[in-house]
């Protein structure tokens, strides 16, 4: 799983973050370290499609939240990612 | 190396870090930078130049590819070989300088026209040089025979010119056995066509990325 699109949305499921923060965070949970172009390509993408928005700060550090479009996204991409890891689990198990 | 990065980061589109720049300095200044990080900012600011003015970057590159293209149609050559048995390998040595000596050449280059607009500003020995600069001997199996090749820019010059040179090697010499026929040479030789049109789109897309942000600063002051 190194979609950066969906480690970006399942990271600010927990609560606004800015771009260290989310690096951070889905090293913890996904142990995949996002490069810093590969971080921002991912943010300009989301918020372009208002999956995400800028928190209003006075630090250099911008957090963003999730929208209720980028919800209904993350929502949907995990239950496609739950639906290949039921199958996959099962076959294996078959296997 | 957060230097370096932050130089890198400058590669963004103007826009793009009006709006992003300051969060990814910041971000530079927290992370701990490696080298696969700086490529990835690398990457990703170029996808973001691809993105904001690919269709001037593509218009860039493919003007790379042509003058790559015409590069190409410059200096295409023919190449022509034959090979000629040898029956004493010791002979080979003394056969060859005996048929790259400056007369057999020069006969040659007379007898085929080569280098007549040269031949009025160059002189002789320079002329019998490059000429030997065109053609290339090589031993093959354990030196039982030799190839004589030459490469040329017109294909029934070069056919010719090489038949010239094998009949060198079998007047003067009676242990080297020639191949009857020598074939016109089908197809340019030399050149990569594809690697060569690829490194051009590649260095006009580079230079695009360069130029276009300097295009584009200068159209806005």
């Amino acid at each position: 799983m190194s979609d950066p699109t969906v480690l970006v949305l399942a990271s600010l499921a927990e609560g606004d973050k800015h771009g260290y923060a989310m690096m951070e965070d889905i090293e913890r949970f996904a142990a995949v370290r996002l490069g810093p172009g590969t971080l921002y390509g991912a943010i300009t993408r989301m918020e372009e499609r208002g999956w995400i928005r800028p928190v209003k700060t006075k630090d250099r550090r911008q957090p963003y939240t999730l929208t209720a479009a980028g919800k209904t996204r993350l929502a949907g991409e995990l239950s496609a990612l739950q639906q290949v890891v039921k199958t996959g689990l099962g076959r294996l198990k078959q296997a | 190396m957060k230097r370096l990065a932050r130089l890198i980061a400058r590669l963004y589109p103007a826009a793009w870090r009006h709006r992003y720049g300051q969060e990814l300095e910041a971000l530079i200044e927290d992370s701990k930078p490696s080298l696969p990080w700086l490529l990835d900012i690398l990457i990703g600011a170029l996808t973001m130049q691809i993105k904001s003015n690919g269709l001037r970057i593509a218009l860039f590159g493919i003007a790379g590819a042509i003058v790559a293209a015409s590069t190409l149609a410059i200096n295409d050559y023919y190449v022509c070989s034959a090979v000629l048995n040898v029956r004493d390998a010791n002979a080979v040595s003394t056969a060859i300088q005996q048929a790259l000596s400056r007369r057999s050449l020069w006969r040659i280059i007379e007898k085929n026209g080569l280098y007549e607009s040269d031949r009025n500003r160059i002189p002789n020995e320079d002329i019998t040089e490059k000429f030997r600069h065109s053609i290339l001997i090589k031993s093959l199996q354990n030196q039982q025979a030799i190839t004589v090749s030459y490469h040329g820019p017109d294909r029934v010059i070069a056919k010719a010119v090489t038949e010239d040179l094998a009949q060198l090697f079998l007047n003067d010499n009676s242990n080297i056995i020639g191949l009857p026929e020598i074939s016109l040479p089908q197809r340019r030789a030399g050149h990569k066509r594809a690697g060569i049109l690829f490194t051009g789109l590649c260095a006009g897309m580079a230079a695009g990325v360069c130029y276009v942000p300097i295009m584009n600063r200068r159209r806005a002051t």
